[in-house]
């Protein structure tokens, strides 16, 4: 594992439900799970490279998490057929798209593809 | 030569890489046409016209025109096909209000769009949409559901564009018939897409405004209305738009590349590029 890349911490209410959910993310996959406090924290990638760790906690509130993306329509589209909850249509954005989701817990994931317009 | 077509529904999605080609077209849907590098000659009705890398031309379902490539490097050219159906539907489903679609859901078979066609830039989001899309038929993907997804959104990033590059460009001018409105800006189109397709050529005034059937101030002072710039500011735009294009992609030495864009000496050229993005030829380079 690189340690050099960074990581967002997302705290969920059940590990065990979150991750099952995540796997099922076309483009998601476990990259590791590292211990914390006696804990299996499981961290995961996105298709884009970026790097989630689930952390459970009992209390939770719920974030909202950005992650990045080469390409929102494609992704939506797979989202879709995954019937992931909370699901937004892509949307243009100054920077360029946005979708977002949202996991058991409540957490708002924004997948955002940046578009450089300057050169465009 | 590379040659590859999708059908997605009855919308086709085809790229080509060539050297030589012809196609006598009228093939009954709204075309899509994109040059990424090289140049394609269109013969639209009467009017002829040259797609240059960084633009695309939105043609009518039932305008007959034919295009050819005959060229020393390679040519790339990017096409999407929207049946008219496809293109009416859209346009029913997401112009209308929802009572409507639901009162007369097969309401869109009665109407066909007719565009003005025009030469725009290949620019923010319908760019990085055509992008995916090509990469995506690159890739071999067949899915027609994902594909249909860029289809309709490279159609709404049209129409978003349409509107601004026609609708508004209309309504800014200063006259008080619409029609008038409609057919002035008809012209002045026509006046852009012929600085666009020879503006590696010494064009005349005259000459423009001989094309776009206007008189030369009529067109001065209609031209500066529509697009907040004189025709020879749109044409050194044009121009350092493509000795862009070929500073990031050939290693074409920059005094060749001024004469390939048309422009009359270096130093000239180095002026207006840094006085337009800041930064030199070599800087960019």
């Amino acid at each position: 594992m690189d340690f050099n890349q960074v990581y967002q911490v997302v705290f969920v209410k059940c590990e065990e439900s979150s991750l099952s959910f995540f796997c099922n993310i076309p483009g998601f996959t476990i990259a590791e799970k590292i211990e914390i406090q006696g804990k299996e924290c499981p961290i995961l990638q996105s298709g884009n490279g970026d790097l989630i760790m689930l952390v459970e906690k009992a209390t939770i509130e719920a974030d909202t998490i950005v992650l990045k993306t080469d390409d929102c329509v494609r992704d939506y589209y797979l989202f879709n057929q995954k019937n992931i909850p909370g699901l937004t249509k892509p949307r243009y954005v100054a920077h360029g798209m946005e979708l977002c989701f949202l996991d058991p817990s409540g957490n708002r994931f924004i997948l955002t593809e940046e578009r450089d317009y300057s050169e465009a | 030569m590379k040659y590859n077509r999708v059908l997605v529904d009855k919308n086709e999605v085809i790229s080509e890489s060539t050297y030589s080609a012809y196609y006598p077209k009228n093939t009954g849907k709204y075309a899509l046409n994109v040059v990424l590098s090289g140049q394609a000659n269109y013969t639209i009705e009467k009017r002829e016209i040259t797609l240059v890398p960084g633009s695309f031309i939105f043609l009518n379902h039932d305008t007959s025109y034919s295009n050819s490539i005959e060229s020393k490097v390679e040519v790339n050219t990017f096409s999407v096909l929207f049946d008219p159906d496809f293109v009416a539907d859209f346009e029913y489903s997401n112009l209308l209000q929802d009572h409507v679609l639901l009162d007369q859901p097969l309401r869109f078979k009665e109407r066909e769009r007719r565009f003005v066609e025009s030469i725009h830039p290949l620019k923010g989001n319908i760019k990085f949409n055509l992008q995916h899309l090509a990469k995506h038929v690159e890739n071999g993907v067949n899915d027609e559901l994902l594909l249909s997804e860029y289809l309709n959104h490279c159609l709404a990033n049209y129409y978003k564009l349409y509107h601004s590059e026609i609708i508004k460009r209309e309504a800014s001018l200063q006259f008080l018939n619409g029609t008038t409105k409609v057919e002035i800006l008809k012209r002045l189109t026509v006046a852009r897409d012929f600085m666009i397709s020879n503006h590696n050529k010494r064009i005349r005034l005259e000459e423009v405004a001989q094309v776009a059937c206007l008189s030369v101030n009529h067109l001065l002072r209609t031209f500066k209305q529509a697009y907040q710039q004189s025709p020879h500011q749109f044409l050194t735009g044009v121009r350092l738009q493509q000795a862009k294009h070929f500073l990031r992609n050939t290693d074409y030495p920059i005094n060749e590349i001024v004469d390939i864009v048309g422009f009359e000496c270096p130093s000239s050229f180095i002026r207006l590029f840094r006085n337009s993005f800041q930064i030199t030829p070599g800087q960019y380079r």
